[in-house]
């Protein structure tokens, strides 16, 4: 258990330095929401001065970190400006969806790689493992930028499936089985990018694992013994490469997220994309510092589980841990 | 050969402790040197033997400056040697120089021969340019590399070379002290035999004084004047190399003997050396 | 074939791709900003070598275009003008020094070349696609240099000094990288001014995009400098009296080289990419300065994406552009020679 509680301490430990750090961006800027409002000659001045000490915006950095953990102890998240709401139901709502996204497309993304990468590392040089390579190499090079845009024309030319958004406009049936189907449809072009752009690295990392783990001496001694190969690849073999491979598990949510942002956006996907993008634009701090806590607490969750099945998959973790 | 009657190196109660673990951590506490003492002539050699673990490299560091040892002294020609606070040798240190054990490691890989003997020059003196290649080229000459191969890698030469080249590299400064750190470990033992008819020949006419440290009583008992028997980061005993032969046979303990094996070959193949 | 080889492939794609972006004055016919409002979204303008009674011509031709309404075009094949190469032009600044007024190509005035077509304003795509490279490119490059310049510098110091030089940058390096790449972008831009001239948002760019990601080749570097700092051959060179300095130049760096090579081949890519991100969604440089990124924003509207293919083309170019590059660092990769054995 040493090593869990270590690297929950280190975690929170990591997420305070996060907002620290953009509370100390946040210093930096130069405008502000209320100085933009400033320029509306509808407010006057009282007003906005009003309502800058009301979000304590008048107030020293330090401070406003003080009160802003509070806020989050609390479970606000600060305000936002621009919705006069606390943050945290407003993202919330938001990042429900791009959960939805992500945590459709990290295990699709997982089922059709693990197949591929492990024939591809045991078949060594033959079709399947060129074939492999080959589609990684494309996928490698194609952005995501560009496979977003690509499939939105296609859904626009051909009407085969939605073109953005998450539900249709007008609701065709009523009952959960025709929502359901609705929503399936438009996840369809948003999912296939994020898995299209997470296969490449997937398939090389596992690929690599597995070349190392079949080169083991153990495994080489379980092929004399006569176990069959396909046993050894998905049994022996990948069981061995799997702590590289849980440690990637964590990581790539971090790039899923980064691509599901841009998704979002290009497919008027209204998960946290589109919101952070708005904040931005309207200078919307704290929607701003919670969007980025928030992905950063997803990473920090995803590392946690990933840490849990390491230990329990690795025995040399739990044999070092009781000692 | 006639002894050196000076000390050039006196030891007094060398201490090391080495601290593992973080200040939020339990702290083990390991003690490498434990009031160590040594004495060196001049022009003689001194071999340190011990089991590995007994804290002989860490000797050496503390000896040319790279390690600050917590409590003792060295004498240097009679004046002790400041230590710095920071990993630095002080320049009174570069009368001693070491040569580490496998060579293949002291050579900076992407250094031609010649670079790798000039570097020290280039450091610890004020040579100019014309000079530093003429002193590294006949310094080059003197370990017996040819002049052809200056321009090699390091991974060019084989093992033997590879340790002349360290040598040369170490005396190209002139030091008076030599700590040798287990040069012989990894090469065969007809290499070791040239190695050690070179280091003697030097001695010979540089008036170098060497500290060999090494685990195989055998092969340095044949260019070791004295022999110091190192254990848990003390010299049990230091005494004459004739006398070695008659202290294994005779010591009672014979815990001394599982980490000091004397092999029959080496001590056949180097009665000329 | 010793032309057709991977290395002298990927030489001459590296040229093809970076020399007409760097001289994009010479090979853009038009200006930037020149605008022709009466044929916006023109298609890409299509050369013919025969004229209207099919004869071969050596010397290619366009033909004038005529607006025939509802954005509806044609040619008018009895009025086909010829391409003249190295032509008199509107005036640019090459490399923003050099004045010069010599085209590579060009066609006489009332007709119009257009190789990538025209945009919402009748504005050549080719030139922007040209100007706008250069920007996206800089940027990445720049970039690059930023962020490699600070990992490299926080990286040695750290792996040589190690204690607590070394936990703190560490530690720092791990806020970086504790966040999703584009969120960080987004937090970090998020935080600096909104509405800037083209040069400042370029400079913002640069540095906004490349101190996000110093905190990667720090660790990579880190790594190189902790295992160096032992060798022998360093702790030799100290006894000699080379100072922190003189260990770090010439024996820690050059273990590092190969891989900050290494790392800057697989940057920029990448960095190139986050300026088009950027730019795409409105952060990055804005009109009527082009850059590949925000050429390609005009496609957020459906109408646009579907109907007018060829504004597409400025994402479709970084198709090559990856490949290139990540060839490039592929042929790079440091290999397992004697030196390391």
């Amino acid at each position: 258990m040493k090593f869990l509680v270590r690297r929950f301490l280190h975690s929170v430990f990591l997420l305070m330095g996060v907002s620290l750090l953009s509370f100390s961006l946040l210093q930096l800027t130069p405008g502000s929401f209320f100085d933009e409002m400033q320029l509306n000659p509808q407010i006057s001045r009282a007003t906005v001065s009003r309502l800058r000490a009301e979000y304590g915006m008048d107030r020293p950095m330090l401070q406003r970190y003080v009160c802003w953990l509070e806020s989050a102890a609390r479970g606000d998240w600060g305000l936002s400006f621009a919705y006069n709401a606390p943050v945290a139901p407003l993202i919330w709502a938001r990042a429900r969806n791009t959960l939805l996204l992500t945590g459709l497309a990290l295990p699709l993304a997982w089922i059709i790689a693990l197949p591929i990468g492990v024939l591809s590392a045991g078949e060594r040089y033959r079709w399947i493992d060129r074939g492999g390579n080959l589609v990684a190499s494309v996928l490698l090079v194609t952005p995501e930028l560009l496979l977003a845009l690509g499939l939105l024309w296609l859904a626009l030319r051909t009407r085969w499936f939605p073109a953005g958004g998450m539900a249709s406009v007008v609701p065709i049936k009523h009952g959960a089985a025709a929502h359901i189907k609705d929503l399936v449809q438009h996840l369809f072009a948003p999912v296939t990018v994020l898995v299209l752009g997470s296969l490449p690295v997937l398939l090389r990392h596992i690929r690599s694992a597995m070349v190392d783990a079949l080169q083991t001496p153990y495994i080489k001694a379980a092929r004399s013994h006569g176990i069959p190969y396909l046993r050894i690849l998905f049994r022996h073999a990948l069981l061995a490469a799997s702590s590289p491979l849980l440690s990637l598990a964590g990581l790539s949510l971090a790039s899923l997220l980064s691509v599901s942002l841009l998704v979002e956006v290009i497919m008027n996907w209204p998960g946290l994309g589109p919101l952070l993008l708005e904040a931005i634009l309207a200078r919307d701090v704290y929607v701003v510092v919670g969007a980025v806590m928030l992905s950063g607490l997803f990473l920090v969750c995803a590392t946690a589980v990933s840490d849990v099945l390491l230990f329990i998959a690795d025995p040399r973790i739990r044999t070092e841990d009781l000692a | 050969m006639e002894l050196g009657t000076t000390l050039a190196l006196d030891v007094r109660g060398l201490c090391k402790t080495f601290t593992q673990g973080q200040w939020w951590q339990k702290r083990f506490q390991h003690r490498v040197l434990d009031n160590l003492s040594l004495k060196l002539r001049t022009h003689t050699t001194v071999a340190i033997v011990g089991k590995s673990g007994c804290g002989k490299t860490t000797l050496a560091m503390c000896l040319v400056g790279l390690e600050r040892p917590d409590a003792g002294e060295i004498l240097l020609y009679g004046e002790s040697i400041q230590f710095t606070q920071r990993r630095r040798p002080t320049t009174a240190q570069q009368d001693i120089q070491l040569i580490f054990q496998e060579s293949g490691g002291a050579l900076n890989p992407r250094m031609s021969a010649i670079q790798i003997i000039e570097e020290p020059l280039l450091l610890g003196g004020h040579y100019a340019r014309k000079e530093r290649r003429d002193l590294a080229e006949s310094m080059m000459q003197r370990v017996g590399i040819s002049l052809h191969s200056k321009h090699r890698l390091p991974h060019e030469f084989s093992g033997g070379q590879r340790q002349r080249l360290a040598i040369a590299r170490a005396l190209v400064l002139k030091p008076r002290i030599l700590i040798l750190d287990e040069i012989f470990a990894g090469l065969d033992l007809s290499i070791q035999g040239q190695i050690a008819n070179l280091l003697l020949q030097l001695q010979e006419c540089e008036g170098l004084s060497y500290i060999c440290i090494s685990h195989n009583l055998a092969l340095v008992s044949q260019i070791a004047h004295e022999i110091a028997l190192m254990e848990q980061g003390k010299i049990v005993r230091q005494m004459s190399s004739g006398l070695v032969a008659d202290y294994l046979l005779h010591s009672s303990g014979g815990e001394h003997k599982s980490g000091l094996q004397p092999e029959a070959g080496a001590l056949g193949a180097y009665s000329g050396a | 074939m010793r032309l057709l080889s991977k290395k002298s492939l990927l030489l001459m794609s590296l040229v093809a791709i970076h020399v007409p972006i760097l001289f994009s004055g010479l090979f853009a016919p038009y200006d930037v900003a020149e605008q022709n409002r009466d044929f916006s979204f023109v298609p890409p303008s299509r050369i013919h070598f025969t004229d209207a009674h099919r004869t071969l011509h050596l010397r290619p031709s366009v033909c004038s275009l005529e607006n025939s309404g509802f954005g509806q075009y044609h040619e008018n094949r009895d009025r086909c003008f010829p391409i003249h190469f190295l032509i008199m032009g509107s005036p640019y600044l090459l490399f923003g020094v050099f004045k010069s007024n010599l085209h590579l190509f060009g066609v006489e005035a009332p007709a119009k070349i257009f190789l990538m077509g025209t945009d919402l304003y009748g504005r050549d795509v080719f030139s922007r696609f040209l100007y706008g490279g250069q920007l996206s490119l800089l940027t990445g490059i720049l970039a690059t240099a930023l962020s490699l310049g600070f990992g490299v510098l926080f990286g040695t110091l750290a792996g040589y000094y190690g204690g607590w030089p070394d936990a703190v940058i560490m530690r720092i390096a791990e806020l970086f990288l504790a966040l999703p790449w584009l969120y960080l972008l987004f937090a970090v831009r998020a935080f600096l001014p909104l509405n800037l001239n083209a040069a400042a948002a370029f400079c913002l760019l640069v540095s906004v995009i490349g101190i996000v990601g110093w905190a990667r080749p720090a660790r990579l570097v880190r790594g190189i400098a902790l295992s160096s700092r032992e060798r022998h051959y360093v702790l030799a060179a100290r006894l000699f009296g080379g100072s922190d300095s003189y260990l770090i130049r010439r024996h820690v760096l050059p273990d590092a080289y190969a891989v900050i090579i290494t790392q800057a081949v697989l940057l920029i890519p990448q960095y190139v990419l986050a300026e088009v991100t950027l730019s795409f969604l409105g952060l990055g440089v804005g009109e009527p300065t082009p850059s590949w990124g925000n050429m390609l924003s005009t496609l957020q509207q459906y109408q646009v994406l579907v109907s007018y293919w060829w504004l597409a083309i400025p994402g479709a170019v970084l198709v090559p552009v990856f490949c290139s590059y990540l060839l490039l660092a592929s042929e790079l990769q440091p290999r397992r020679t004697a030196i390391d054995a």
